[in-house]
């Protein structure tokens, strides 16, 4: 079903033929779909994610309930069906409710946190790589340097500085994630710099800023894309251990991470309230690391196409 | 090729002494102590083309040819020597000028897989120089870019595919495409032909024949194949361990080669009739490393008409070679010891002579 709805898709954007979609040959859906025709495990992944998504996007309409509001009896455990289905949290807000905005938070942070790792770090890994020399030394000490920071220090660091905010998280874990996108862009553009049509870029005549990002920049844009997802969940997960340890968005914002850590001191009394969030957090990773494989396989015979 | 162009007198490009040296890469450390290494990929090499010639430049991979081709493109910066081309000096221009001097000189590139953006349909490929400068856009680019398909022998249909849906030899057509878009002085062809089938070699071959008596383009033209060579150059350079062995026209290298090394090469060439003789050796192994190359002559240490202390202790200069060898061509240098011995001494050391 999911994959007859890609092909249609990408036979619309690109009217049948094939053209380019950011920069990528666009048959890349076509073999997507192809993918999912047969994997079982990139069906369950884009399920995941697919589903996620639709959480988040619409969950104003799909919450049962207002996630902030107190006004149900306090602890009820999980009925699965009812007027609390997942129960309620220690100050006696619907879980369910907290759980789907939650979605919706987490997913932006991680999905944010990436993108500023990617904006910064695949320039940088770009300009290293094809220029060389001491533009690549200094660079690549600057990516060892913030490779010696985690998340957590400069999440630390950031509060101290911001207070509480969304953009805690959103800064610390993109900051780390900066080195990661600079390396793989680095090692790519490494290699294909060697590759011929960069030479011939250069012998008619075109400017470096030019070749950079129209000639090498589309063809390291798989490795980044794989990155990107994988990078994602890896960001969900940090998030949550940030506000677990309370450094990250505010304790009332209703993220997977602080739902995790209400549930804390109740675990005992009520295991639901940091149980659900947490097998959440964990099917959501999987879900994500699985759509990620099947990218990856999507683009694994970049250069097979047709011969 | 063309008659008129040989009789122009100031050749379109004198390279001379050309060196290039790629450092290996080193510790900090090393480098700070100034223990630095090299390659000498070319190391000293003279070529000159006149207007509408083709000079085919020779030797086993490794040799520097390509290194050499590359660094009269200047795409690769030269560490030593001086290029002229079409009366002004080129080694160091820059900007504006290199830009300018890039429509002149072209590069048609050996791997035709490799030298097309995969992600790229060939029509944006063959259409980009055409930007780059300036040359024609909207309606009149499309058209210049369907007049070079065909003059290459493509079809307009080919415009909107990609590299990965061509043969090798039709790579290479979009290839000469490009390269022809800016109508240049000068096409180094960087082994165009070495990896495609036999029979589309030929084809390609007289492609490039015909281009160049309609346009009056000139070729530096480097292969390891000999056979190919021999079809399309004017003059031909054999090149060793970044040096040049023997020089002069297709001809005389042909009839009568005086390097050893290039007596190898001909050798190399399988042939059906053919009577062997004591100098029918053939090369064993692989050139020596050009980082740390052999003193003397280069070509000591494989050489089967290896003369003794002086091949080991000096290098040869190229020489002229003298009347004696039977040489009528004044420009056909080698450089190798036994230029330096008497007729007689030459005879002995090959009595099939």
């Amino acid at each position: 079903m999911i994959s007859r709805l890609i092909n249609t898709v990408s036979r619309r954007l690109t009217g049948g033929s094939e053209t380019h979609l950011f920069g990528i040959r666009s048959n890349l859906l076509e073999r997507f779909s192809r993918i999912l025709k047969r994997d079982r495990k990139a069906q369950v992944g884009l399920s995941i994610v697919a589903v996620v998504s639709l959480i988040a996007i619409f969950a104003p309409v799909i919450a049962p309930y207002d996630p902030m509001s107190q006004n149900f009896p306090v602890m009820q455990p999980p009925t699965f069906t009812g007027a609390h289905p997942l129960g309620t949290d220690s100050f006696g807000r619907d879980l369910l409710s907290r759980v789907v905005f939650g979605a919706r938070l987490s997913l932006a942070v991680g999905l944010s946190a990436v993108a500023f790792g990617t904006l910064i770090g695949v320039p940088m890994g770009l300009y290293a790589g094809y220029y060389g020399g001491w533009v690549d030394d200094l660079l690549m000490r600057m990516v060892d340097t913030m490779w010696a920071f985690p998340a957590l220090l400069i999440a630390i660091l950031a509060v101290a500085i911001h207070g509480q905010s969304i953009w805690v998280p959103i800064f610390a874990i993109g900051f780390a994630l900066i080195d990661d996108f600079a390396r793989i862009t680095r090692g790519e553009v490494l290699s294909i710099r060697e590759e011929e049509y960069t030479l011939a870029a250069e012998s008619i005549g075109m400017g470096k800023f030019k070749i950079m990002f129209e000639e090498i920049l589309p063809n390291a844009v798989a490795p980044i894309l794989v990155q990107y997802t994988v990078s994602t969940a890896r960001a969900i997960l940090t998030e949550a251990t940030l506000s677990f340890l309370g450094i990250g968005v505010k304790i009332t914002t209703p993220t997977w991470g602080s739902l995790l850590r209400q549930g804390r001191g109740f675990i005992q009394q009520a295991w639901w309230i940091s149980i659900i969030p947490g097998l959440i957090i964990m099917i959501t990773v999987l879900g994500i690391n699985l759509f990620g494989d099947a990218l990856r396989d999507a683009f694994d015979v970049k250069e097979s196409g047709g011969t | 090729m063309s008659q008129k162009a040989k009789s122009v007198d100031s050749p379109l490009l004198t390279a001379e002494n050309i060196k290039k040296h790629f450092p290996v890469e080193t510790g900090i450390i090393s480098r700070f102590l100034g223990d630095e290494e090299f390659v000498r990929a070319v190391d000293g090499v003279d070529i000159e083309l006149r207007e509408g010639e083709t000079v085919g430049v020779v030797g086993e991979s490794g040799c520097g040819k390509t290194t050499l081709g590359r660094t009269v493109a200047r795409l690769y910066e030269p560490s030593d020597g001086s290029i002229h081309f079409d009366d002004q000096e080129i080694t160091d221009v820059s900007g504006d000028r290199l830009k300018k001097l890039r429509k002149n000189i072209q590069v048609i590139f050996q791997d035709p897989m490799s030298s097309l953006n995969p992600r790229k349909t060939v029509g944006e490929i063959v259409a980009k120089p055409l930007e780059i400068h300036d040359l024609a856009s909207g309606d009149e680019k499309r058209e210049r870019v369907i007049e070079l398909f065909e003059e290459v022998g493509l079809q307009e249909s080919h415009l909107d595919r990609y590299p990965h849906e061509f043969s090798g030899g039709q790579r290479q057509r979009v290839g000469i495409a490009r390269a022809l878009a800016v109508e240049p002085k000068l096409i180094i062809a960087d082994e165009p032909v070495s990896a495609l089938d036999v029979s589309v070699q030929a084809q390609i071959i007289n492609l490039m024949k015909r281009l160049q008596a309609e346009y009056g383009i000139s070729y530096l033209f480097i292969a390891h194949d000999l056979s190919v060579v021999k079809h399309i150059s004017d003059r031909v350079a054999v090149m060793y361990l970044g040096k040049i062995a023997e020089k002069g026209s297709t001809e005389e290298i042909f009839e009568n080669p005086q390097h050893p090394y290039t007596r190898a090469l001909m050798n190399s060439i399988p042939r059906v009739d053919k009577k062997r003789s004591r100098r029918d050796i053939l090369l064993e192994g692989t050139p020596p490393s050009p980082s740390n190359p052999p003193e003397g002559c280069p070509f000591h240490s494989r050489c089967p008409e290896f003369i003794g202390d002086e091949c080991v202790d000096r290098e040869p200069e190229l020489e002229q070679v003298s009347g004696d060898s039977g040489s009528e061509d004044s420009s056909h240098v080698v450089a190798c010891h036994w230029q330096e011995k008497s007729v007689e001494e030459r005879q002995e050391q090959d009595p099939f002579n």
